[in-house]
Formats: C-alpha cells, structure tokens, sequence
C-alpha cells in the first residue's frame, strides 16, 4: 500500500467513525418520523369527573333507551357495547335484589346499568362498571371498578375501588374501603373511620362521625392589638404585605397578625391565633388548636393543623397533611384544594372542595377513648389486608 | 423590527462585578488541576518506576539531577488558565449531568400542580405585541376561550407602535368581548418589552400578571395552573413550559425543539427539584405585582426582562416557581439570522444582568450556598463561549509549545462540546426526549452540534462586543424575533 492511500484510507477510517453517529439522523431526516409538535396536557385529562363524563357519554349514546326501557320493569336485558364489553339493564325488583351475572372465575364482567335503585350483594368483584340511574347501594367486601350512580352512592365497608366513583348527589364511604383513584359528588362526600383514599373532590368532604361535637372555639384574638414584626424576637423584613422571618418562631396564643407569613424554617401558631393572610413555612408548620388562617398554609415538610383549625385558602405540604379533629378547610362559598404527598384525617374534618393525596390519605381507626357509641363496633381491617 | 435602547451601566466605570468570583474561581480551578497534573507527571507506570529509580540512584552518585526545564512566566500563566477552562468546564459538565440524573431518577416536585378548586384571584394577561399582524389574532382567540371564573381575568393586548395591522385586528377581536379585552394602543415612550410591559403595568390593577408573548397559544386550563402557585405567598413568580409548535418546517425548528425541551423539561425542573434557581423566562408565566414592586419593578433599560427579574426578585427573598405541566405552544425561529439574532439579544441581556446582580447574588444573605452557586453559573452561562473559545486557542498554542500532553486537548474537546449550547445540552437533551417520550426525534441529537457552534459564535460576538466595546448599556439594539405565518394547527 502506497502512503497516498494509506492517507487516503485512514482518512475514510476516521471519517466514517466520524459521522456514524449521524446516520441515524439523517435517516431520520430523510422519513420524517418524528416531527409532530408535543402533546401538551389538556385540563380535561386533569379533571376528576373526567371518566364519569365519558362513561356517562357512552351510556347516553349508546344504551339510553335500554336503561329508560328497564325502569319499573323486572326483567333484565343485556347486549354489548360498540367496544365489546357486555351490559346488562336491570330495574324494578331486578335492581332492587341484582345478582350480578358471574364468570367462571366467580368476577362480574359485565357492565351492571340500572334504571332503578339498584342494590348490589355483597362479596362481589366487579371488573366493568356499574351505573344506577336513581342510586346505587354497594354491598359490602366488595370490588368495583367503577361506580356511577345519578343520586346517592353508598359504597359497604370494606369495599375497593379500583378507577373512579362518583355520584350527582351524595356519596357515603361506609368503613374500611379503599377509594383508588378519583371520588367525586355533587353534594356531600362522607368517608367513614378506616378508609383510605387519593383524591377526592365535593362541595363538602366529611371525613368520619366520631369524636363527638366540635370544640368550643376559642376567644377571639384581640382586633385592636395585633402582632407587630418587633413583637417576635427574630429577624423581620417586611415588604409588599409580608412578613419574611429568618429562622425559626412561634406566634404567640391567641395573637392577631394582619400579613401574610413567609418563615425561612418551621412555623407555629400558638392556640387562637388569627392570620388575616397565608402562611408558609419552608420546613414545617402546625397551627395551634381553634387557629385561624384565612388565606393559604403551606409548608415544605409537614403541615399538621390542630383541633378545630380553620383555613380559608389551599393547604399545599410537600410531605405530609395532618388535619386534625373538627378541622375546616375552604368554605361552600369558596371552596379549595388540600394537596400532598399523605394526608391523615382526624374525625369530624371538613373540607370544600379538593382533597388530593398523591400517595395516600387516611382516616385511622379511631382508638377507644375516641370512639362513641354509635361507632363502637368491630375493628376494621387494614386497607392492605382488604386488597389481599 | 430594530430597537434602539437607551441607558448606561449601572456599575458606571468599575470593572464587572463577575470578574473577580470568575478570575478566583478559574484560578482555583487551575491550581487544581495543575497540582493533579504535576501529581499525575510524578507517578510512573509501576513496571518503570523500579528501572527509573534504579537509574536516578546509579546517576546520582555520579552527577546532580538536571532541574526540570522551566518555562516563561506567559507559558506557566497560560497553563494556568487553561487548566482553570477546564475546570470550569468540568463544573458545567458535572451540573448538567447531575440535572439530568435528577430528572430520571431524582424525586419531583410539583407541589402546586393538583390545585385545580380554588378561590381564584382576580388576574391581568398582559401580550406585548409589536408588528405581530401574523400572530395575535390566533392568541387573543384563545384568550377569549381560557377557563377561568367570568370577571376576574382581564386581557390587556398591548399594541406597542406597530406599524402594521396587529392595532386593527386587536380592536376587532376585543369588541367582541369589551368587559374581557382591554386593548392598550401604546404610542410612545422608550423602546423593548421590558418599557412596554412597565408602561402597561400602571393600568394593572390586580395582584397576579400573567405575561404572554404574541406568539403563544395558551391552552383552556392555562391561566389556573399558572395562577396556582401565587398563593403561597413566597412565590414572587411563576413560569411554564414552552412546547415548539412548529416542529417539523426544517432541521433548525427540529434542533430547537429538542433544545426547549432539555432546558425546560430536564434544566429548568431539576432546579425546581432542587430549591435551587428556576428562572422566569418573560412568556407563559407571571409575577405577582406587589413583588415586583418591591424589587424595583420592569427596568426599562433591561435586555433580559425575565432574567432581571428573576434575579431581582430572588435577592428579595421571592421565589420563582417553574411549572413543568403548565405546557404552552410557540413559534421557534425557523431562520438561523433569526436565531442568531435571537441568541445574540439573549446573550447580552444575561450579560447585562450577570454585571448588575453578579456581585450582589454572591453576597446576599437570604440565599442558601446553593441558590447562590447555581444563580451564579446561571449567570456565567453566556460567558462560557468566550471562556470555551479561549481554551481552544491556549490549548493549541500550549501543544504547539510541547507543555500540553494531547489528553487535555481531547479532555476540553469532550467536556466544552457536551456543556455548551444554551443551557440545552446533550445529556439534558437526551434526557429530556427520554421523559417527553420522543424516540424518533433523539436520533438527531448529534445535530445539535450544528446549534452549539452557531451559539459559540452569536454568544462570543455578543459577550465580547458588550464588555470589551461598550458597556452592557450602551448602544445595545432590541432585536424583535421575526415571526412566520402560523402553518401547523393543533386539536
């Protein structure tokens, strides 16, 4: 080999390595497989009534006149849907005492469509939905899918939700269930001691019965002597309505701050306070028994309200929520959102508007000095026991 | 359209405040690697280092060791600072990595995303539009669709002296909806966006300004995902992500593509992840007036409004929060003199604010170490072309010199071409086509380097021009980014 050609073919040799790695692009170029624009989130996708609006859409398209057909009658008919799932239309007394068609493998793969109140037994696994016209009454043990009734909704305890429920008019979460996914209503949203959830969405949430009345609430704050920034022994600067405070602090009982509180580690309102503003904490933060806050709580950690706590604006936590007993979030006038990773539900807290635990909330079992007499009945059983 | 800026330096005739944080931190750098280097020198192979010391000691009773050869004191200086490139480099390098393992495998945070009930606040959407007859109409239609509580959002279209017919077009589509659309006809005052933006700030009367430019379309949800994060009240801003729409016109808006979403999907989130410094980028996001206020409002003579901003308003103890998931459709440019002159104008507004806020960030108090380290490479971003060039050309004279072993040579080579292009690079790139799902479009990631050297260039002319010609406030041009007629329609 001549030294032009071994300069020649040392050239190809680093030339070829050279651009190797831009074949695939030019072939890519060349078919264009890949030029359409990212699809960017729409909000419908984020809405909760996002799938009981487009099962809603497939039962009034698709099976309407069978469901109206069913209403008063005890017969049931059946057919399938455009996508080949089975359905069935039940009413009168086949509702009112529907025993699901089984499978072999003892689960109910057929959508249950009811123009009546239906009434479902217990110990059943239902992999398609079940809708009610009037209403639904779940049995207890059960399984579902997905649950969509026009009227009320009551899941048995110690049920699962797999996807999403949601009802026009009020919705009862009976002990021990496992709500996956979406549960929504038009009315109220009641979870009963035991239950589990991730994200829940109702003109008012109720969570549990026990622990009696409400507190007394405390004495209102002082409206003449409010809360001074030279009043906390910290560091305040103050601009544009707010109190930004370096380390950490307390705001004393029962004291009165017109600001919004920004505090550079944890936060605490003592007992009967009032924050005519929000408050964030970028550690955490925990509101003092019967303390107020009209505006957001926020913190970067833990945000743990106390016994009868009343906030006006969104609860954000980047860790953990902790509402405690007779707690109130947002109002029916002006609802919000409690967004986290978990949230722990004390009975007798109210929220309007948005629950959301992107991991999980909670209502514990309530231990024997809570309980009272009405709810004093067996323990329930862990969610993770009720999935097994 | 060509702007003329008026304003002058703010730090008059001292040198910039970023000269010496980077003259000690090249330094460091160098020493650094010029220890580990000599350090390197002084270890043979093992299987050698028996015979040379054999021979040393068998030499040494004969004759005193030759002192190593010294070079002149411009060599040893050069060496310096190149060793000092390139540790600065491998800084960037590391940061950007780490973004990118962040974004795989790190714990995201999106704390304001699920806040869909709420008691809104009443909003202001300010859309600066200067000649942008092609463009606004398609806006302003979608303003008039956005899902937010009737009453409480205002769209003030600002019609900035155009000469065309954008004034024409936004009159008719505001009559439509007069109580919603509040056309601002701006006739005079100072040029650039940051001036019109000011002068529309004094018809806002609501606590949150949302800011599009003419060219975004925002989606029905937009506005309350945005809204979202002001009411905590440490937020002093919020930003969003910029999706291309039109993708696929040529291998310019493909390369853009893929860099939008590297600095948006992977840089600008793993900050996020990381309390670190999410920068407001003056389209599909906003900031909560009385914040702005307070840290001096728009500056008129600002290049980079955003940045300014973001800046300013971290030193004031707000936050700037970036919403991954609150996604709006652009125009890249789809010329490379658009996209040079682009590049350029960006350059020189980060520049600018690298001289005003450099010295300041480093000092301030409220900030945490790492709010200050990563505000600081931010800042330094733009700088980094000249400091890349300069090592290319040390490093070649240093070979030529024979005081360079090649390695180094392939080391900046390695290093400067995956760290530099617009914050974008490659591992973020790659990353960021993982998380968005785009196989297809990856495979042309090695194209990127064609952006990168175009970048190389704008950047070095535009940061040379301004602190070795005149100062970052004299003389410097508002360059409009042209735009192209809208072409691709989505759902």
């Amino acid at each position: 080999m001549g030294v032009i050609s071994a300069v020649l073919f040392l050239l190809g040799f680093v030339l070829f390595w050279a651009l190797l790695p831009y074949l695939p692009g030019l072939r890519e170029i060349w078919q264009r497989t890949d030029i359409e624009p990212l699809r960017i989130t729409r909000r419908s996708e984020v809405d909760i009534r996002y799938f009981a609006r487009g099962f809603r859409r497939l039962i009034k398209d698709d099976v309407a006149e069978a469901v109206a057909a069913s209403r008063g009658q005890g017969e049931a008919v059946a057919g399938t849907f455009p996508r080949g799932d089975r359905w069935l239309a039940v009413g009168g007394a086949e509702a009112a005492t529907c025993i699901p068609p089984l499978d072999n493998d003892g689960v109910c793969s057929t959508a249950i469509l009811a123009g009546d109140d239906l009434h479902l037994p217990d110990d059943t696994v239902h992999v398609a939905e079940v809708y009610g016209a009037a209403g639904v009454r779940g049995g207890a043990k059960s399984v579902y899918r997905a649950l969509l009734s026009d009227g009320d909704l009551h899941v048995g305890r110690e049920s699962v939700i797999l996807r999403w429920i949601h009802a026009d008019g009020d919705l009862h979460v009976d002990t021990g269930t496992l709500l996956c996914g979406r549960a929504s209503c038009d009315r109220t949203l009641r979870l009963e001691e035991g239950c589990a959830f991730e994200r829940l969405n109702a003109p008012e949430v109720v969570f549990g019965v026990a622990g009696g009345e409400a507190p007394p609430a405390p004495p209102a704050p002082d409206q003449e002597r409010p809360l001074e920034p030279k009043d906390l022994p910290n560091k305040v600067e103050v601009t544009a309505h707010r109190w930004f405070v370096l380390g950490k602090f307390e705001i004393p009982a029962g004291r009165l701050v017109r600001a919004d509180l920004v505090g550079s580690e944890s936060v605490v309102l003592g007992p009967g306070c009032r924050v005519e503003g929000g408050v964030k904490a970028r550690q955490d933060l925990e509101i003092g028994d019967g303390a107020q806050v009209t505006s957001a709580a926020v913190a970067g950690r833990d945000v743990t309200l106390g016994e009868g706590v009343r906030v006006g604006g969104p609860v954000i936590s980047e860790r953990t929520v902790t509402l405690g007993r007779h707690c109130l979030v947002g109002s029916p006038e002006k609802p919000t959102t409690v967004t986290t990773e978990t949230i722990t539900c004390g009975s007798g807290a109210r929220c309007h508007g948005t629950v959301w635990a992107r991991e999980r909330g909670v209502l514990p079992v309530p231990t024997k000095t809570e309980k009272t007499p009405e709810t004093a009945t067996e323990p329930v059983p862990a969610t993770e026991e009720i999935l097994s | 359209m060509t702007r003329t800026r008026p304003g002058r330096s703010r730090t008059g005739g001292r040198p910039p405040a970023w000269i010496l944080p980077a003259v000690l931190l090249a330094l460091a750098a160098g020493l650094v690697g010029g220890a580990l280097a000599q350090a390197t020198d002084a270890v043979d192979v093992p299987g050698d280092s028996r015979v040379a010391t054999e021979a040393a000691t068998s030499e040494s009773r004969y004759e005193v060791e030759p002192p190593p050869p010294r070079h002149p004191l411009v060599v040893r200086i050069m060496e310096v600072v190149f060793y000092g490139i390139i540790g600065i480099i491998c800084i960037y390098l590391f940061r950007h990595w780490f973004f990118a393992m962040n974004r795989v495998l790190g714990r995201q945070r999106h704390p304001y995303l699920d806040i869909d009930t709420a008691d809104w606040p009443a909003v202001t959407v300010l859309v600066p539009a200067h000649n942008e007859e092609l463009v606004i109409a398609d806006n302003l239609e979608a303003m008039l669709d956005l899902d937010y509580p009737e009453g409480l959002l205002k769209v003030i279209p600002i019609n900035d002296r155009s000469k065309d017919k954008t004034g024409e077009i936004i009159d008719e589509i505001a009559a439509r909806r007069p109580a919603m659309i509040v056309p601002f006809h701006r006739k005079k005052g100072a040029d650039g966006k940051a001036a019109a933006l000011a002068d529309a700030m004094e018809l806002v009367k609501t606590e949150i300004v949302l800011i599009f430019d003419a060219d975004y379309i925002p989606g029905r949800g937009l506005i309350k995902q945005l809204v979202a994060p002001f009411f905590d009240p440490e937020v002093g801003a919020v930003m969003g992500r910029v999706v291309p729409l039109n993708v696929g016109r040529n291998l310019l808006t493909r390369a853009l593509d893929m860099e939008r979403s590297g600095g948006y999907q992977v840089d600008q989130q793993a900050r996020m992840n990381l309390h670190l410094v999410p920068q407001y980028g003056g389209t599909v996001g906003g900031v909560r007036k009385t914040a702005l206020e307070a840290v001096g409002g728009w500056h008129h003579d600002s290049l980079a409004e955003d940045t300014d901003a973001t800046f300013r308003l971290l030193m004031g103890g707000w936050k700037t929060v970036y919403q991954n998931r609150s996604e709006c459709y652009e125009q890249v440019p789809e010329t490379w003199p658009t996209r040079m002159a682009q590049i350029f104008r960006w350059a020189r507004g980060h520049n600018q604010v690298l001289q005003r806020y450099g010295w300041k960030l480093l000092t301030n108090r409220r900030l945490r170490f790492a709010e200050k380290l990563d505000g600081f490479l931010l800042l330094h971003v733009y700088v980094m072309s000249l400091v890349l060039l300069l090592g290319w050309g040390l490093g070649v004279i240093l070979w030529y010199l024979a005081v360079l072993p090649t390695s180094l040579l392939i080391i900046l080579a390695v290093t400067s071409y995956s760290t530099l292009g617009n914050f974008a690079l490659f591992f973020e790139i790659a990353a960021a086509n993982h998380l968005d799902g785009s196989h297809g479009r990856v495979k042309l990631l090695p194209f990127i380097l064609l952006g990168f050297l175009v970048s190389l260039i704008s950047v070095t002319r535009a940061t040379l021009t301004q602190f070795l010609g005149r100062g970052p406030g004299k003389g410097v041009r508002w360059e409009k980014t042209e735009r192209t007629p809208r072409r691709t329609q989505w759902e």
